[in-house]
C-alpha cells in the first residue's frame, strides 16, 4: 500500500491533466476559456448554501453546492450569450461576479460565519498522498487519485463517445444543427462536465493549478495544429509535461507544488507562442522577412534593369543610395543576384544583367 | 510537418516520466540509508507542527530531544497558508504532528486525522480543553480557534505537548515533565505580570480594536472588550457600513487606538482610521500586535512569552 508520496503528487497531477487539458480543449475552441476562472469565484454561492443546509463544511454537501453553481453560472452565461446581445466573454464577466457577490452577502448577513473557498473547498496537491480513502476501515490509497481517475474515465468516454457531436457542434452550430446532433443538448452536457471537473479536481488539488491546466495546454496546443484529435492529445501531453517539470522544479527550489505546476504551464505556452512551427513568432517572423527578400529581389533586378536602360551604372553602393537599403543588406542582396547568375559584375564593379536576369525581369513585368 | 510534433510531445512526456521515475526511486534509496545508518539528527523526535506559536511550545517542552520544523512562520495568516514542496516531506517524515485544531487549520485538519489513522501520532494542542472553557465564534456554533492568547488554556495545551512526547518517548518522559512544569511557572508569571500591566488602563479604555477577531480569548481573560471590523474569514471583507457603524462609536467613546496585526494587511485599520478621524476624534495606530503567528524566531518576539508581552505592552502604552 506505500506508495511514494512523489508518485502520487505526479499521479495526481497526471489525472489534472487528462481531466482539465482534454476538456480545456473545447473550452479554448468554443471561446469559453474563462469558465473555469468563472466557476472558481462562483461556487462561494452554493458552498455557503451548502453550509447552512448541513450546519458544517461536509465535503459532500460542499462539492455538491460547488457542482450546482457551476452549472447554474454556466447556464446563466448561455442564457446572456444565447439572447444576442452580448459575446461570450462579457457574459461570463457578468454572471460570476453577480453569483459570488450573493455569496459574499449572505455570508455576512449570516453574521460572522467562517466560510471561504480557501478554507471549506479548495484543496491541496501537495496533501495528495496524505488524503487517503477508507472502504470499511481499509486504506485504499490516495482519495484524489481515486476520484480524479474516475472522473477521468467519465471524461475521456464523454469525449469519445460524444466525439463527432462535440466536433461539429463546436466548428459548425448550423451544420450540427441540421445533421439533427442537437447541438444544445451536447453544449450543455459538455458544461456539466465542466462544472464537475472543475470543483471535483478545486476540491482535490486547489484552484490555480485547475485553472491552470484547464486553459493553458488546451491554447498552446491550439498554436500546434488544426485538428482535433491531434489537439486534444498535445494539450494533455503538454499538462502531463508542465505536471512532471512543475514538480521536479518544485523539489529543485522548495516551493509549491501547485504554483510551480501551473507556472510551467505557462512557459511551455511561451516556447510555443515563440518557437511553434507555422504559428511561432519566431517562423512568422521568418516567413514574412523571406516574403521581404523576395520582393527586394525583384525591385532590385528591375532596378538594374532601369538604369541600364538609361545608360546609367548600377554599383552596390548606388543600390543602397537609391534604393534607401543598409549598406549590409545591399551587399547581401548583391551577392545573392550574383550567386544566382542574375548579374554579372564588371571590372569597374558596375552590374549588368545577365541573360538568365533579364528573363526573371521580363517574367516579372509580364 | 504535424506528425513529428505529435511523435516529439509523446517521446517527451515518455522520457520525462522516466526521469521522473528515476528521482523518484533515488530519493526513496536516499530514505532508505538515511534510516540505515542512524546518525546524531536522526536519534532526535522529528516534529511537525503548523503555526510557530506551536512550534515554540513544543521547543519548549521537548528541549533537546526534539527537532521541530513549522510549516507555517511568522507573518502567515493560516487561511492563506500554501504548502511548499519539503512541507510534504516533512509531514511524511514527522515522528509526531501537532496542530491546533478548532479548524484553525481548516481542511489541513482532516489531512491530519488522516494522517493519525495511519500510525503517526497525530495532536491537537485544543484537545484537553473542555468545551466550556471555549468561545463561540460564529452563528454556526463552531469555536473560536486562537487558544493561545489566554494563557490558561495554553497550559492545557502545553499538557497536550508534553503528553504527546512522553507517550513517544517514555525514556525520556522525567526529562519532558520537568520541561513542561519549568515552562508552567514561566506561563503563570507571565500571566500575573499581564494582569499587573493590563491595571494601568482605565477600565472604560479596555476596547481592543482590530482588523478580524483573534483576541477573542485574550479580551474575555483581561476584561477587554472586542470590536473586530472583520470576521474570522480572511475571504469576507469589510462593509462600509460597518466600518462607519465601528467609526461612530470609537468617536462617541474616546478610544485612544486601533491595533493592527502582523499577518493581516494595514488597509482596513487605516480605512478606520480615517473614518474616525472624519468624526473628529483623534485616534491613532497603537503598535502591531501578534494575532495568527508569533514574531521571527531569535527575536524577543519570536517566542510565545516574548511576543505575548509584546502585545500586553503595545496594548498598555496606547490605552493608559
Amino acid at each position: 500500500m506505500e506508495i511514494s508520496s512523489d508518485l502520487i503528487i505526479i499521479g495526481t497531477a497526471v489525472l489534472v491533466a487528462a481531466n482539465c487539458a482534454s476538456i480545456g480543449v473545447f473550452l479554448v475552441l468554443r471561446k469559453m476559456a474563462m469558465m473555469s476562472d468563472a466557476i472558481s469565484h462562483s461556487v462561494l454561492l452554493g458552498i455557503v448554501i451548502a453550509v447552512f443546509a448541513v450546519g458544517g463544511r461536509e465535503p459532500v454537501a460542499v462539492i455538491v453546492g460547488g457542482v450546482l453553481s457551476g452549472i447554474l453560472t454556466i447556464s446563466l452565461v448561455e442564457l446572456l450569450y444565447r439572447s444576442g446581445k452580448l459575446k461570450q466573454d462579457s457574459s461570463i464577466g457578468i454572471i460570476f461576479p453577480f453569483l459570488f457577490a450573493i455569496g459574499v452577502i449572505l455570508v455576512t448577513q449570516a453574521g460572522n460565519v467562517h466560510i471561504d473557498v480557501e478554507h471549506v473547498l479548495y484543496g491541496s496537491i501537495e496533501f495528495a498522498p496524505f488524503d487517503t480513502l477508507y472502504l470499511d476501515e481499509l486504506n485504499i490509497g490516495s482519495k484524489s487519485m481515486w476520484v480524479l481517475g474516475i472522473l477521468a474515465i467519465a471524461n475521456v468516454s464523454f469525449i469519445v463517445i460524444l466525439y463527432k457531436e462535440l466536433k461539429i457542434s463546436t466548428f459548425d452550430k448550423s451544420l450540427a444543427l441540421s445533421a439533427g446532433l442537437m447541438p444544445l443538448l451536447v453544449h450543455y452536457l459538455l458544461m456539466i462536465m465542466v462544472a464537475t471537473t472543475a470543483v471535483v479536481a478545486f476540491e482535490s488539488v486547489g484552484a490555480i493549478l485547475v485553472i491552470a491546466f484547464f486553459i493553458v495546454p488546451a491554447s498552446a496546443a491550439f498554436l500546434l495544429t488544426d485538428r482535433l484529435s491531434r489537439m486534444l492529445i498535445i494539450s494533455v501531453s503538454l499538462g502531463i509535461i508542465s505536471a512532471v517539470i512543475g514538480y521536479l522544479f518544485a523539489i529543485f527550489a522548495d516551493v509549491s507544488i501547485s504554483g510551480s505546476m501551473a507556472t510551467i504551464t505557462g512557459i511551455i505556452f511561451g516556447l510555443v507562442w515563440i518557437f511553434g512551427p507555422n504559428r511561432g513568432l519566431v517562423s512568422r517572423w521568418r516567413r514574412i522577412s523571406k516574403q521581404r527578400f523576395e520582393v527586394d529581389l525583384v525591385i532590385v533586378l528591375t532596378h538594374i534593369h532601369k538604369e541600364l536602360g538609361s545608360d546609367r551604372q548600377v554599383s552596390t553602393s548606388s543600390m543602397s543610395n537609391s534604393l534607401g537599403w543598409t549598406k549590409e543588406y545591399s551587399k547581401k542582396l548583391s551577392e545573392f543576384i550574383q550567386e544566382q547568375k542574375f548579374v554579372e559584375k564588371n571590372t569597374q564593379g558596375n552590374f549588368t544583367l545577365t541573360n538568365i536576369g533579364l528573363k526573371k525581369v521580363e517574367n516579372y513585368s509580364n | 510537418m504535424k506528425k513529428p510534433i505529435l511523435v516529439g510531445t509523446i517521446v517527451i512526456v515518455a522520457i520525462l516520466i522516466g526521469i521522473s521515475a528515476i528521482f523518484v526511486q533515488n530519493n526513496d534509496d536516499a530514505k532508505i540509508n538515511h534510516i540505515e545508518s542512524p546518525d546524531s539528527y536522526s536519534e532526535k523526535i522529528a516534529i511537525t507542527t503548523t503555526t510557530n506559536v506551536i512550534t515554540d511550545l513544543v521547543e519548549n517542552i521537548g528541549g533537546d530531544h526534539v527537532s521541530v520544523t513549522g510549516l507555517m512562520g511568522p507573518g502567515v495568516d493560516p487561511h492563506l497558508y500554501r504548502p511548499s514542496a519539503s512541507d510534504v516531506k516533512s509531514l511524511q517524515n514527522a515522528d509526531i504532528i501537532f496542530y491546533n485544531g478548532l479548524d484553525l487549520e481548516g481542511k489541513m485538519g482532516d489531512i491530519f486525522v488522516k494522517i493519525g489513522r495511519e500510525g503517526t501520532s497525530v495532536l491537537a494542542v485544543s484537545e484537553n480543553i473542555p468545551p466550556e472553557s471555549l468561545l463561540i465564534l460564529d452563528a454556526n456554533g463552531n469555536f473560536d480557534p486562537h487558544i493561545w492568547w489566554d494563557v490558561e488554556l495554553w497550559t492545557e495545551a502545553a499538557k497536550v505537548v508534553a503528553t504527546g512526547l512522553k507517550e513517544y518517548d517514555p525514556n525520556n518522559s522525567e526529562n519532558y515533565e520537568k520541561n513542561l512544569l519549568e515552562y508552567l511557572n514561566q506561563l503563570d508569571s507571565l500571566n500575573s505580570n499581564n494582569l499587573n500591566k493590563i491595571n494601568s488602563i482605565p477600565s472604560e479604555q479596555r476596547v481592543l480594536v482590530t482588523a478580524h477577531d483573534a483576541f477573542q480569548y485574550f479580551g474575555h481573560t483581561y476584561g477587554f472588550e472586542e470590536l473586530a471590523i472583520q470576521g474570522w474569514s480572511t475571504d469576507s471583507e469589510a462593509g462600509i457600513k460597518e466600518i462607519q457603524n465601528l467609526a461612530d462609536e470609537i468617536s462617541k467613546r474616546k478610544i485612544k487606538a486601533l491595533f493592527v496585526e502582523t499577518s493581516i494587511s494595514p488597509a482596513t485599520i487605516e480605512a478606520l482610521k480615517a473614518a474616525v478621524q472624519d468624526k473628529g476624534h483623534d485616534i491613532v495606530i497603537g503598535g502591531e500586535l501578534f494575532s495568527d503567528a508569533i514574531g521571527e524566531k531569535g527575536t524577543a518576539e519570536g517566542t510565545y512569552i516574548g511576543a505575548f508581552t509584546h502585545n500586553i505592552d503595545t496594548i498598555v502604552k496606547a490605552l493608559k
